[in-house]
């Protein structure tokens, strides 16, 4: 059943002369106990999207969507009381930088009791022990003496920690994680990455989890939705988006990454079924002139000069006279969704460029 | 070929005062490190924050001078230089750093921002100060109309391109990159790597590049130092440490670095770093190593030869 | 795998060819001027456009003063003492806004004394913003001994009470226009040093400040030129503030007769003279009053507007 129901959700913001369309007519529908990953650069709407979700655009932003439903309840009919209940406490988001997203001014163990006390209603005592028992759960050694700390007193990994147990606290249906390692370490990303993991997966609890880095939704999220100036591109599970690539953006973003490590040595367990998906097993810096990283010419449009035919047609290698009139529609694909008019797997997709006038002149790779 | 630069036990400690009446503590920020880096080579140093990469940087850069050791630039001594030598081997080293909005001036030109280096260093007039900014500009894929421009009219990426077109500017040897791709987006991260790669070729510049992204470390460095609080753990040829690391340490950093099915929560390890103020007794990744044993705890192991690189570890036979 | 499309933009010249400097306009191109950027901020400001308007009136008063004050501001008609404004009965258009307790014009006497009180407020805020910028960025870059000593002593001046402050230095240094000015300059000081000092300490921490010693910057420099634009903002603000706190305060000193001396006009000492008058004639004291009160606004308004157009996160 699903539990999270977005169709053609867009965030708008007007300026004096023109409205610009920072989300536009994204649909998602995340099912009970599913892991999402939400993949695009910045500036690709991916946090507005979700930010839309919980009811927190900020200001000059105006949210459309022709159903915003989370467990059949329609969000734009709640009162605005009702909303924010739900948010605290059936949906719960966390956010990139854990330092600033905890308040300063008050220990970790006070801010955790009263989120409980707020949503729960229960006694201080009670919330208390409840909310050791959360710092317990999210791997935060000696949780009892760490209730009377200040956020500046805990490392970042910690204080993400605090904010996953702040979000869980009241047992939500869906947990949105915006970015939530990008500013850790990358032993403590790990850590935060499995924790979330296993959340997911022992609660039956539904996951967003929102990033930049491709390589992190591998890892955790089994569909992956790429998004590009406020579009979703390309939508698939996430071995088959990894193995092969639908969308000539996918493919970019993919092959932009300097390529993986060659296997490890034995005494790492050795991942099953992982082996070289997706990217050219490139030779690294020895293999003389294929040292080269694949990149993306140009930069993302802005919010107010997007092109008019295909968005990603100006940096496209495969765009033709078509894309540049026609923007394409987001359709079925191979098990998922694309918006392209030459997807990567279309059988006939070098014909039909050709037919429609290929710009790009350059050779597939 | 003689290295460019050779540094031998680079050591910097900062004293610190933990509180009014307390006894000051003494922070030991970069430990006794040691490499020698040739023109035309990059050396990597990968760590975590924290982990002194970027205090190394500074004194690499001559912006602070180490406590304890010595570094040569070009067989100079460039701790206490010779009279005269100070001014050219400043030039000599220049430096990207990792944030592209802070790292130039918000209130000058593009233009007045790479001149700066000129007007400082050289007595060349005016016009020719422009025409060599012009001449960066194109080698860093910037159009002459962003000459005028403020900073604050670029884009992430483009920034960064304008931080290394002032840090060529001056011709250095040597170019301390501390983070330079970090803050950009993936398929911007591609388009500035291939240029640290490009002008290296172009210019035999030698790099100290720092990163924590094993991804992309593996991708530009010749040579590797993986550092952890103030210490080098293990430090040697790319393709060694890479394929086949003998630390622990390094084996947790490419455990923990995410990949489709590439990682597994084994090899992880726990807990965080301790504080640099009171390092462990033994050696310095005791407390969250996986294989660590009594020894460990009791005695800090010294850097040994093994397999073609530097291992810091009292059982790093056993990876072999 | 590579697909490298472009990397540098097609207008690159050949490498090694040597290049002419761009023309002047060339470097314009898609870059309004600083200047022209500034003022168009500004002009979108109307509290600000009206302070100046207020300003520049009181500048050109005071600056033709001679030309367009009826009467001598300090000779005395015998004839006419506390004459009344031309709209009471008794009034006469001779002397349009009357005259004080020894039959002065009290409009020729306003004009004349915008001089003095412009003079006082414009020169004190110069002052002290140029000697506490200095002290500023010296805190900020001597950072210990140097720093603790100068912001200890900006602490204890502040601790004071400013006009108590001020009244001891003039009766040091003797009353007379000069002296409370640089009572006044000293009384302000410590806020502009604060203020640099506070922008020094977070302007080093950019990577721009360690990029430019990198490149053999010394500190003169890195402090006038890399680290000093950068925290004009907040002192052109205080700056404007400033001038009208410099005229109260100057005012205040006219008011205990330790400021301007007589006959000279000034806007405080004015208020001075007039205050047994209060009930008898109200016009000695309204019209000082209301000029530095105008003066003060103007000078508010524009510090406003300055604030805003100077501050890049509501420019851009």
């Amino acid at each position: 059943m699903a539990l999270l129901e977005i169709e053609d959700l867009s965030v708008t913001f007007p300026s004096r002369t023109t409205t610009g369309r920072a989300v536009d007519r994204v649909s998602i529908v995340v099912a009970e106990g599913e892991s999402l990953g939400v993949v695009g650069e910045s500036g690709s709407g991916k946090s507005l999207t979700m930010l839309a979700v919980m009811g927190l655009v900020p200001y000059p932003g105006q949210v459309t969507a022709n159903r915003l439903k989370f467990k059949d309840r329609d969000l734009f009919r709640l009162s605005g009381r009702e909303r924010r209940q739900l948010a605290g406490k059936s949906m719960a988001m966390i956010f990139q930088d854990p330092m600033t997203s905890l308040n300063p001014c008050f220990t970790v163990g006070f801010q955790l009791v009263e989120t409980l006390r707020i949503h729960e209603k229960i006694g201080r005592k009670a919330a208390r022990q409840r909310a050791i028992a959360l710092l317990e759960q999210v791997g935060i050694p000696a949780a009892e003496s760490r209730m009377r700390a200040f956020p500046h007193q805990l490392s970042g990994g910690m204080n993400q920690r605090v904010m996953i147990a702040m979000a869980i606290a009241c047992q939500p249906d869906l947990l949105i994680a915006d970015e939530p390692t990008t500013a850790l370490d990358v032993t403590v990303q790990a850590q935060i990455l499995d924790l979330l993991r296993s959340l997911q997966h022992d609660r039956g609890m539904a996951l967003i989890l929102v990033t930049h880095n491709m390589d992190v939704v591998a890892d955790t999220a089994r569909r992956v939705v790429v998004m590009y100036a406020g579009q979703i591109v390309e939508e698939r599970d996430t071995a088959g988006l990894f193995a092969a690539p639908q969308h000539p953006y996918t493919a970019a973003l993919l092959a932009a990454r300097p390529p993986p490590y060659p296997p490890l040595s034995p005494t790492l367990p050795s991942p099953a079924g992982g082996e070289g998906l997706g990217r050219g097993q490139g030779k690294g810096r020895d293999g003389a002139e294929s040292g080269r990283l694949a990149t993306i010419p140009g930069v993302p449009p802005g919010l107010h000069d997007r092109p008019r035919g295909c968005l990603f047609g100006p940096r496209c290698a495969y765009a033709t006279e078509r894309s540049c009139t026609i923007q394409p529609e987001i359709r079925p694909w191979m098990g998922g969704r694309i918006r392209c008019h030459y997807p990567l797997g279309d059988p006939d997709r070098n014909a039909r460029m050709a037919a429609d006038g290929l710009l790009g002149a350059k050779p597939v790779p | 070929m003689t290295a460019l630069v050779v540094a031998c036990g680079l050591e910097r400690t900062y004293e610190v005062r933990r509180g009014l009446f307390k006894e000051r503590g003494r922070l030991r920020a970069v430990g006794g490190i040691s490499f020698a880096l040739a023109a035309g080579q990059t050396l990597a140093v990968v760590g975590e924050s924290g982990c002194g990469k970027s205090t190394l940087a500074r004194l690499i850069t001559l912006i602070e001078k180490p406590t304890a050791g010595t570094l040569a630039l070009d067989s100079v001594d460039a701790v206490n230089p010779p009279a005269g030598e100070k001014r050219r081997l400043r030039r000599a080293v220049q430096l990207v750093s990792q944030d592209p909005y802070g790292s130039l001036n918000p209130r000058k030109k593009i233009g007045t921002i790479l001149e700066e280096p000129l007007a400082i260093n050289t007595k060349l007039p005016k016009r020719a100060r422009a025409g060599q900014a012009i001449e960066m500009m194109a080698k860093v894929g910037l159009g002459r109309e962003h000459y005028g421009r403020y900073p604050h009219m670029f884009s992430g990426g483009q920034r960064q391109r304008i931080a290394i077109a002032r840090a060529l500017i001056l011709r250095p040897k040597l170019v301390v990159a501390d983070e330079p791709v970090s803050a950009l987006d993936v398929s911007v991260q591609a388009q500035v790597l291939n240029l640290f790669m490009d002008l290296q070729q172009d210019l035999g510049l030698a790099y100290l590049f720092i990163s924590h992204d094993l991804a992309v470390v593996r991708h530009i460095a010749h040579d590797v130092l993986v550092m952890y609080l103030g210490l080098a753990m293990e430090q040697g040829p790319k393709e060694k440490i890479l394929r086949r690391p003998l630390h622990p340490y390094t084996r947790a950093l490419l455990a923990s670095t995410p990949g489709l099915g590439r990682r597994s929560s084994h090899g992880v390890p726990k807990g965080e770093l301790p504080s640099p103020l009171d390092p462990p007794k033994g050696c310095v990744f005791s407390t969250r190593c996986p294989h660590v044993g009594e020894r460990c705890r009791e005695e800090r192991p010294g850097a040994r030869l093994i397999d073609g690189r530097e291992v810091a570890c009292h059982f790093a036979e056993q990876f072999l | 795998m590579t697909a490298e499309y472009l990397e540098a933009p097609p207008t690159a010249p050949p490498a090694g060819a040597p290049l002419p400097p761009p023309r002047a306009e060339e470097g314009r191109v898609g870059a309004p001027h600083a200047v022209q950027e500034f003022w168009a901020a500004l002009r979108a400001n109307h509290g600000a456009v009206a302070g100046i308007a207020v300003i520049a009136t009181i500048v050109l008063l005071a600056a033709l003063a001679e030309i367009i004050a009826p009467h001598s501001p300090v000779l005395n008609d015998n004839a006419a003492f506390l004459k009344p404004p031309f709209w009471q009965d008794g009034g006469s258009f001779t002397y349009l806004l009357g005259t004080d307790a020894i039959g002065r014009d009290m409009l020729s006497r306003l004009i004349f004394g915008a001089r003095l009180s412009l003079l006082i407020g414009i020169a004190v805020v110069a002052l002290s913003v140029m000697v506490g910028t200095v002290l500023g960025l010296v805190a900020g870059f001597f950072r210990g001994v140097v720093e603790i000593g100068i912001m200890r002593l900006m602490d204890i001046l502040l601790t004071l009470p400013s006009l108590l402050l001020a009244i001891v230095i003039v009766a040091i240094l003797g009353p007379g226009v000069m002296n409370a000015l640089l009572a006044v300059a000293v009384v302000v000081l410590p806020h502009y040093v604060r203020i640099t000092h506070a922008a020094v300490i977070t302007e080093t921490a950019k990577d721009y400040v360690t990029a430019a010693r990198v490149s053999g910057a010394g500190t003169p420099r890195l402090m006038f030129r890399e680290v000093l634009p950068n925290c004009m903002a907040p002192l052109i603000v205080q700056a404007t503030l400033g001038v009208s706190t410099a005229i109260l305060d100057a005012a205040s000193l006219g008011f205990l007769g330790l400021g301007a001396q007589p006959p000279l006009p000034e806007w405080g000492t004015m208020l001075a003279d007039a205050r047994e008058f209060v009930s008898r004639a109200w016009w000695v004291v309204t019209f000082p009053g209301i000029m530095i009160l105008v003066t003060v606004l103007a000078f508010n308004l524009l510090g406003d507007g300055l604030r805003d157009a100077l501050d890049p996160k509501l420019n851009r």
